[in-house]
């Protein structure tokens, strides 16, 4: 009994380590785009542009920031969207294209209303 | 009645937290879901009269041939019930429609959107099911659609044949989200519509239509309870309109 107690936990502890590995190797070959994108006011109607960034090799996650405009790509580092890509996506959508920006860190994704207004009750 | 429906409806929309809603359920939406959009649209139309029942099967295939432009095929079964007369059921009349947006106007979570429409009607339907006549209806969709709210109106004229006398249709439409945005897609809305006639014998007909909506994902199911405010009196009277139905994003 205790024996398959031992095993069992010993096979957990290498998928659970597995998966952290494999999630921390997608962080280190991942790389971030942040997107302005005006004109977003109705989701379900930007729902083709999101399902063309998802339909791109390279892109691993999509997140969208309605309430601000911003869209925000996890990519892989050895495969980066070009800017002029991501603009052709967003304007067959309908929409416009403000400031892109790249980075190496996972950029904040605006928390919604909600939440900001819980967190500032806590804070006074 | 239509106060307490009014009141229920501000209640529940100022009571939530506010984000981002949907097309409107009745109402032709004025954007065209962009190139790589498309959506495939289906709902069932129960209609309660005075002189019987019918429910059409109504089924929606847009085409977006470039951003700004789309073009689609509406077609209907439908199934009549009239009081202590046989049932009978058929294709009812079939709709080609084309959408162009004029004006696009995008800011940061807002948009505005004006679109010129055309929708032509062919006599497919089958006798007793349908009106033998052509319809061209030849007008606008506009909607200001921000993240808190969207306001929406479609206003046209149809012309037709076979002595039907034309008609002016209106609509106006105000959406409210009840659920904070999401992305994968989960939203949860409301939608109070106006819906409007008047054809040129002076029938006005006016429906009030609240409506709800929910989003996940990639699927969309919507119903909306249309009621009557004004209508002439003796013609086959409209009791109420209910339509349940489904849209995908493909």
């Amino acid at each position: 009994m205790k024996l398959k107690r031992t095993l069992l936990m010993t096979i957990l502890l290498l998928i659970g380590g597995n998966i952290t590995m494999k999630a921390q190797q997608l962080l280190l070959d991942a790389s971030f785009v942040k997107m302005e994108i005006k004109g977003m006011a109705c989701p379900f109607c930007a729902g083709g542009m999101g399902k063309s960034f998802e339909a791109m090799e390279n892109v691993q996650k999509v997140d969208m920031a309605f309430d601000h405009g911003l869209a925000f790509l996890t990519v892989n580092k050895q495969n980066v969207p070009t800017k002029e890509e991501l603009e052709r996506i967003v304007k067959k959508a309908g929409f416009n294209v403000g400031e892109i920006l790249y980075s190496e860190e996972p950029f904040e994704i605006p928390v919604r209303s909600k939440k900001k207004k819980k967190k500032k009750n806590k804070g006074t | 009645m239509i106060s307490s429906l009014i009141s229920l409806f501000l209640i529940l929309g100022g009571g939530m937290t506010m984000s981002a809603q949907g097309p409107p359920v009745r109402l032709t939406a004025p954007g065209t879901l962009g190139f790589q959009g498309s959506a495939l649209r289906t709902f069932g139309s129960f209609d309660n009269r005075e002189q019987g029942s019918s429910y059409t099967q109504v089924v929606a295939v847009p085409y977006n041939f470039s951003t700004d432009f789309q073009a689609g095929l509406i077609m209907r079964y439908s199934f009549i019930n009239p009081n202590g007369r046989n049932s009978f059921n058929g294709l009812n009349n079939s709709t080609l429609f084309l959408k162009h947006q004029l004006v696009v106007k995008n800011d940061v979570a807002r948009t505005f959107r004006l679109s010129a429409l055309i929708r032509q009607s062919f006599p497919t339907g089958k006798e007793m099911i349908a009106p033998e006549l052509y319809s061209t209806f030849i007008g606008i969709s506009a909607g200001d659609i921000s993240t808190k709210r969207g306001f929406y109106t479609n206003l046209g004229y149809v012309l037709r044949t076979n002595d039907f006398s034309d008609v002016f249709q209106y609509d106006l439409a105000v959406g409210l989200p009840l659920l904070p945005q999401v992305y994968p897609l989960k939203q949860f809305n409301t939608f109070l519509e106006l819906n409007g006639s008047l054809d040129l014998d002076g029938n006005h007909v006016l429906s009030l239509s609240p409506g709800i909506q929910f989003i996940k994902g990639i699927f969309l199911i919507e119903t909306s309870l249309q009621l009557p405010l004004i209508q002439p009196s003796g013609l086959n009277e409209k009791e109420f309109n209910l339509i349940l139905g489904t849209r995908i994003l493909m």
